[in-house]
């Protein structure tokens, strides 16, 4: 092959990648460096525009609308289709490893895409099917966590998004999963699933601006707050809740005898001003409860999330 | 094969919730032991943290006398098999049971002889290059349990592994499953909320309720003399009956009156309720439904346990028949021959067999005697 051969074969795979059409003018010579800069051009597309990359930046925002459906059209992704995005959180930096399941589990090309976002966090855009709603969504989330679980055997949590329709709404999508598994860290941390469209009271106070939040808390504690309790104090508050503010029920499970609450609840009462056998006060301490496991998480992640 | 230990074993998530509570089990090698409780009872969660999924708050889980609380699940010698498996759409049965090997380096040949093995208890061998769309339900969830052989753990965890199957692959795979614990000797920790399939399978079961204990039995011991009246209502189909009972002593004997009846407690029963301090007092009486009987001859030889009430439901089912009604303010419920002329609308006098019948503290709901 001659060199003006092989340079001409560059432009082609150049074409290819990129849509630029480059002509290999009949009056130049062909330069030695000519087809060693093409590599280079396109080794730094391909990297640029390469599905797993295309999809990182996609889910990001970083690319614009105007370039978003030439790019998506190189990489046969259809402009519009039903989608939801899975956010996949993996402990102890296994992303990698987990991706190599969900490759082989929800298989590139047939509806799904998959990227690893990071070391804990891989992503996968699912293309729904006519019938498919959010139930199936929530059971492919179940799916990947206990396929994670004994495959891999790593933990995972996944949270995803509602469904979206067209690939623009995909960066608001992606946000919508990683949030639901920021919420459902500070306030369901027992779920492996965390749907955003079903977050319930903890996205009201996650969203609860933190100045109010912290206003709330004034109101009830003072200068004080839930956290100031003693864990003798919390565990009474926590088993309240759990049994519905059943006295007998919560003193049975605590092994105390049920004046032993009772007389808990009242010091509880005459430090807080809060009766927690009454329904708005109950309720009052709940969402303070919510409020300060907010605020905790974030000062634990030390920046404001919202 | 293993054995394990859980002393002492609490989860407290971060948000405060104790969803497991003093957790306390020795589970000896080559046992089956199955976690049942209703759904939010803890027994999930403890299948994940014996499987190191989650971490463990408080207390020791050692396997072989080595402290496992901080082990990586990778390093922990289990194998695990969960609700929502999936198998991998485009490899063949033979590659969707070596990938997990696969994954951990395991060289070629060793991964080759464990998937022939796994395939050969699991009557897999002939089907080893199909892929999963070709395959039955069945065959499906053994491909599932081939995953977790191959690896040849020290402990199978098995979290509700048939309950994406229909009911009749639900009762083939009980048996696989049994079978199964035999030809490997394995030691198999099983969750379910079903208690057919925890009666069935297991050689010990432990009942969960709000992530305590309520007790740990063999089979027939937790049908027979259930600790409390949360076990006594969970084990066995349909549930045991309980209808409050008013004590009255005399003497030794104790007479119940259930509504406008009065029935003769057997004098061994009699002496618990007796020395419990329960004259005057209000208790629980519980009898399960084959032990309510409308046989003539039963119910001539028993006048003094006898109660009559309307049936509300008929329910054939082949063997026997189930009639519903209500008595002293209780849906009750008898499992009687189907040969019975009783019809819904009728009313039937019933003989409880009162050497059958169960006693709970009101308050407490802990057995007095059985």
């Amino acid at each position: 092959m001659t060199e003006e051969e092989r340079i001409r074969r560059s432009l082609e795979e150049l074409k290819r990648l990129t849509g630029l059409t480059l002509m290999l003018s009949p009056e130049s010579e062909a330069d030695e460096d000519a087809e060693e800069k093409l590599a280079m051009i396109t080794a730094a597309y391909r990297e640029k525009y390469d599905r797993t990359n295309f999809l990182r930046n996609l889910l990001y925002g970083n690319i614009q609308e105007a370039d978003l459906y030439a790019a998506a059209s190189r990489f046969h992704i259809p402009e519009n289709g039903r989608r939801a995005v899975l956010v996949i959180e993996c402990g102890d930096g296994n992303a990698e490893s987990a991706a190599q399941v969900t490759r082989q589990l929800f298989v590139d090309g047939k509806g799904s895409l998959q990227a690893v976002l990071d070391e804990r966090r891989l992503v996968l855009v699912r293309t729904l099917r006519q019938r498919e709603g959010e139930e199936q969504i929530l059971s492919l989330a179940h799916t990947a966590v206990d396929t994670l679980n004994s495959e891999a055997m790593i933990k995972v949590r996944v949270g995803f998004s509602r469904e979206i329709r067209t690939l623009k709404e995909m960066p608001k999508a992606f946000r919508e999963a990683v949030t639901a598994l920021r919420i459902g860290s500070i306030f369901y941390s027992s779920e492996t699933v965390l749907d955003y469209s079903r977050l319930g009271i903890g996205r009201l106070v996650y969203d609860l601006p933190v100045e109010s939040g912290k206003m709330f808390l004034r109101e009830l504690f003072g200068g004080g707050s839930p956290d100031d309790f003693d864990d003798e104090t919390k565990e009474i508050i926590n088993a309240f809740f759990e049994n519905n503010l059943n006295i007998s029920e919560t003193a049975r499970q605590l092994f105390v005898h049920r004046n032993t609450l009772v007389y808990r609840l009242e010091k509880l009462h005459q430090a807080t001003g809060l009766d927690l056998r009454i329904f708005d006060d109950a309720i009052a301490m709940k969402i303070a409860m919510m409020i300060s496991s907010s605020l905790r998480a974030d000062e634990r992640k030390g920046e404001k999330y919202r | 094969m293993a054995s394990l230990s859980l002393k002492h074993i609490d989860k407290t998530y971060p948000n405060g919730f104790k969803a497991v509570k003093d957790f306390n089990l020795e589970i000896a090698d080559k046992e089956f032991i199955i976690f049942v409780g209703p759904s939010g009872c803890g027994k999930s969660t403890t299948l994940r943290m014996v499987a190191g999924l989650e971490d463990i708050t408080g207390g020791e889980f050692m396997i072989d006398g080595k402290l496992m609380n901080d082990v990586e699940p990778k390093d922990r010698d289990i194998a695990m098999v969960f609700q929502n498996y999936a198998l991998y759409p485009h490899m063949t049965v033979y590659d969707n049971m070596a990938f997990g090997l696969k994954l951990r380096k395991v060289p070629k040949a060793e991964i080759d002889q464990k998937v022939r093995e796994a395939a050969k208890i699991l009557d897999l061998d002939k089907l080893l290059d199909r892929k999963p769309k070709a395959l039955s339900g069945g065959q499906r969830q053994r491909v599932a349990m081939g995953r977790a052989i191959v690896r040849a753990p020290k402990v199978f965890l098995m979290d509700e592994p048939l309950s994406n199957l229909d009911a009749k692959l639900r009762v083939q795979m009980r048996t696989e499953i049994s079978k199964l614990h035999q030809r490997l000797g394995a030691t198999i920790i099983y969750v379910t909320h079903d208690q057919t399939e925890a009666m069935t399978l297991g050689t010990r079961i432990v009942v969960m309720k709000a992530g305590e204990v309520q007790q740990i039995d063999t089979p027939q011991n937790l049908y027979d003399h259930p600790c409390n009246q949360f076990v006594a209502g969970f084990i066995g189909s349909p549930q045991m009956n309980f209808m409050d009972a008013k004590v009255k002593v005399n003497g030794q004997n104790v007479v119940l009156t259930v509504g406008d009846n009065q029935l003769d407690v057997p004098a061994d029963k009699a002496k618990a309720i007796i020395d419990g301090g329960y004259d005057g007092k209000t208790i629980v009486l519980g009898i399960r439904p084959e032990d309510v009987h409308d046989e003539e001859a039963f119910v001539k030889a028993n006048p003094n346990s006898t109660i009559s009430a309307p049936v509300r439901v008929y329910e054939l089912l082949g063997a026997e028949v189930f009639l519903y009604f209500d008595f002293a303010g209780s849906q009750m419920t008898a499992r009687v021959n189907p040969r019975t002329p009783a019809r819904a609308g009728d009313t039937v006098t019933f003989a409880l067999d009162m050497e059958k019948t169960h006693y709970f503290d009101k308050e407490t709901e802990k057995t007095i005697v059985d």
